[in-house]
């Protein structure tokens, strides 16, 4: 194998190219992030693309939250973080890359080889940023590639990196697995999860009818804005409390109208939706009821004995819906897979409460409804600063 | 079960006829994949369908294509299974599988045959085939583009390949074939492509001894491919008016799914037209259906379908219907054009981002 450096210039093309290491949320990488939201909004076209309009509040986010920082531990990046993006998702890339660089690495981002407007629009933000004096030590220290599925490129940065950053399907992250990376370095990896809503019964149907379409609305957002696509974008709704059937049809046929008048389909999207309907009759046994509004809103009704929730899936505005008595019996639905679950009417103690006491091994988010698809540096279960650097103690 | 319109032109059936006898066969149709194939059992039980209620026939429930790609839906046992279409289709990598009994792979030849009949008459001409032979390749799979040349040959004798083992036009074949029948009427048969590539681009007419002004061509598989080169069907036509002197041009649409049933565009109308063994609707993006010239989804109901469930399909195509029984070409039924697959919409996959 040939040594690091050289390795590091013949896959990024830069001859300065060099591994540099610093604290996590150094001065450097939180001007960088801010600059790129200043870069982003310089787009006139930004508003067609709510992904990019979500990174650039993301990006002024972070600043705010950093500075609570009370470890006793010196923190430093690992080093240098390969990131495998996938190849289907716009926006992905740029927060793996995020995460990498404010935890204080250099980083080889692989980035979607599909052609995405985002990605150009991301990609032009960053070559003008990396043109300034003030970030030539970045611009010698990360680079965004793209290829192939050749393994050789995969190896070749596997081989000399501190941290693999590996999002994508199960097969993708377990043949990247196989590729060997060297004994100190460590995988992080983002498979398909499942997610899901709960409401709370009781507090919904108290709600004033003003009350209830906010609430309907957040959810939209979560279920539609991605095409339920998303990781976190929920599947299932579990109604927490005595059935209220009056409740229920009134949440849903507030989305109907809300869909009617918010999302525009494309003939792909319904065939593709009419299609996954199918796939689910045909896979489960128990469906009580399926309630078609039209092609906007599909509302499925699985018999009690349904159990295994993770792989019915809906998709462009399908989602399923369940009676369960009390929050604890969630429990039985709650799979490894289960990513975020997305809430209304629980309060934090009573979410804790019921994470602690029932041996779960799913479950990485709580948020409330509406705020489902954001994206924070603590995902699927890890604290990504903390993941991507080392403790160091000076005693 | 079939009902062959043995003497009768297929596409001389008028409406108030057709709508009568092609509800009351789609009814048992659906009633026997109901009783056979279990997956189709589900689908019509959760939709609350009831199959003995008075329906009308564009409530029946459609299939989507794409589910023959996921599923292996059969209504008959295994062990009746002779043969088994596949087809790559839409999404590329998937296969779709047509599971054959003998009477459907039989069925579908009968009505084929009948459909022809009306475009090349009863007697079989000799035939020139613009592509590999298939039988060079010994191929495990019975892929969509063999069967449609293994089917479409019985109607043609004295059969040429235009291409050689090299994929290259074979020019000595071809001008003893023309030499020999190119004086008289003669069936030119391939892909819309390959035609394109073929007769369009390649085919040098230095080397060629005699046109094709006796050829009738008959040619389907799509559009897809020449709409990325901007090639329209009347350019596609055009061009073989000027180059080749081929007038008499049927271009047919269908799915393997729904392999027989095909619908044939003649050269007369330039529209597509619905014979007594098909049927067409043209949906909205809430499945309602539209009128007439307003585009949407195809769904396609064929009568031949008996060993597998594609008797009612919802396609990926975008087309409209122009009218039905009025065409001036003079053939009745539904007459309609179709523009090409659904677009892709941008496909946003497990983005944890956002």
């Amino acid at each position: 194998m040939p040594d690091k450096q050289s390795i590091e210039k013949d896959i990024t093309y830069n001859k300065n190219f060099k591994t540099k290491i610093a604290e996590p949320f150094n001065k450097l990488s939180l001007n960088f992030i801010s600059d790129f939201s200043q870069e982003l909004r310089k787009f006139k076209k930004i508003s067609l693309y709510p992904d990019l309009i979500y990174l650039i509040f993301w990006c002024s986010k972070y600043k705010k939250k950093i500075t609570e920082n009370n470890e006793k531990y010196l923190r430093m990046g690992r080093g240098l973080v390969f990131h495998i993006c996938p190849s289907n998702v716009p926006t992905n890339f740029i927060y793996s890359f995020f995460f990498g660089l404010l935890s204080g690495n250099s980083n080889i981002v692989k980035i979607p080889s599909k052609d995405f407007k985002e990605k150009e629009i991301i990609l032009s933000a960053i070559k003008s940023l990396f043109k300034r004096r003030k970030y030539l030590a970045l611009k010698n220290s990360n680079t965004f590639i793209t290829y192939d599925i050749t393994t050789d490129k995969t190896k070749k940065i596997s081989s000399i990196c501190d941290a693999r950053v590996i999002w994508g399907g199960n097969k993708t992250i377990n043949e990247i697995r196989k590729i060997w990376i060297p004994e100190r370095s460590i995988d992080i990896t983002f498979p398909d999860r499942y997610s899901l809503s709960i409401i709370n019964v009781k507090k919904f149907e108290k709600e004033s009818p003003k009350e209830m379409e906010k609430l309907v609305k957040k959810f939209y957002y979560d279920g539609y804005t991605m095409n339920q696509l998303a990781c976190n974008s929920p599947h299932f709704i579990f109604w927490i409390g005595k059935k209220n059937k009056e409740a229920q049809n009134k949440f849903w046929n507030c989305l109907n109208k809300i869909v009617k008048t918010k999302f525009v389909f494309d003939h792909v999207h319904v065939v593709d939706k009419y299609t996954n309907l199918l796939e689910n009759i045909i896979n489960e046994k128990n469906f009580n009821n399926i309630k078609m509004f039209k092609n906007n809103l599909y509302v499925v009704t699985p018999d009690k004995k349904t159990k295994k929730i993770e792989n019915i899936r809906g998709i462009n505005g399908t989602f399923f819906q369940k009676n369960i008595k009390n929050l604890n019996s969630l429990k039985e639905f709650i799979s490894k897979k289960c990513q975020t679950v997305s809430y209304f009417g629980f309060d934090k103690y009573e979410l804790k409460d019921f994470l602690k006491k029932n041996n779960l091994t799913g479950i990485d988010r709580m948020v409330p409804m509406g705020s489902a698809l954001e994206i924070d540096i603590v995902w699927d279960g890890y604290d990504l600063i903390k993941s991507l650097s080392r403790a160091i103690s000076v005693e | 079960m079939l009902h062959l319109f043995k003497n009768l032109n297929p596409f001389m059936i008028k409406k108030k006829f057709k709508n009568k006898f092609f509800l009351n066969k789609i009814k048992s149709l659906t009633m026997h994949h109901y009783k056979n194939c279990n997956q189709y059992k589900k689908i019509i039980n959760n939709f609350k369908f009831n199959l003995r209620n008075k329906n009308q026939l564009k409530d029946f429930p459609m299939i989507p294509v794409r589910l023959f790609k996921k599923f292996d839906l059969k209504s008959v046992k295994s062990s009746k299974v002779v043969k088994t279409l596949v087809s790559s289709g839409t999404s590329g990598q998937t296969l779709s599988k047509i599971f054959l009994d003998k009477e459907n792979a039989s069925n579908q030849v009968k009505v084929l045959a009948n459909i022809m009949s009306v475009i090349l008459g009863k007697k079989r001409l000799p035939m020139l085939i613009i592509d590999q032979n298939p039988s060079l390749f010994n191929k495990s799979t019975f892929d969509a583009k063999s069967a449609a040349i293994f089917g479409f040959s019985i109607f043609g004798i004295n059969h040429c390949y235009l291409l050689n083992k090299k994929n290259n036009i074979d020019y000595k074949s071809l001008n003893l074939f023309l030499n020999k029948y190119g004086g008289s009427q003669f069936l030119v048969f391939g892909f819309t492509s390959m035609i394109y590539e073929n007769l369009i681009k390649k085919l040098l007419i230095k080397n060629v001894k005699k046109d094709f002004s006796n050829a009738i061509l008959l040619h389907g598989g799509g559009w897809k491919k020449l709409e990325k080169i901007k090639i329209s069907n009347s350019i596609f036509r055009e061009k073989l008016r000027k180059k080749i002197k081929l007038n008499k041009i049927y271009n047919y649409y269908g799915l393997v799914e729904q392999t027989g049933s095909i619908f044939v565009e003649s050269y007369k109308c330039g529209y597509l037209h619905a014979s007594a063994y098909s049927e067409i609707y043209v949906r909205d993006k809430n499945f309602d259906l539209l009128e007439n010239k307003k585009k949407g989804l195809i769904q396609l109901l064929s009568l031949v379908p008996t060993s597998y469930p594609g008797h009612n399909i919802l396609t990926e195509d975008i087309g409209e219907i122009i009218g039905e029984d009025d065409c001036k070409c003079g053939l009745k039924g539904k007459y309609f054009i179709v523009h090409g697959r659904a677009k892709e919409a941008e496909i946003r996959g497990c983005s944890d981002a956002r």
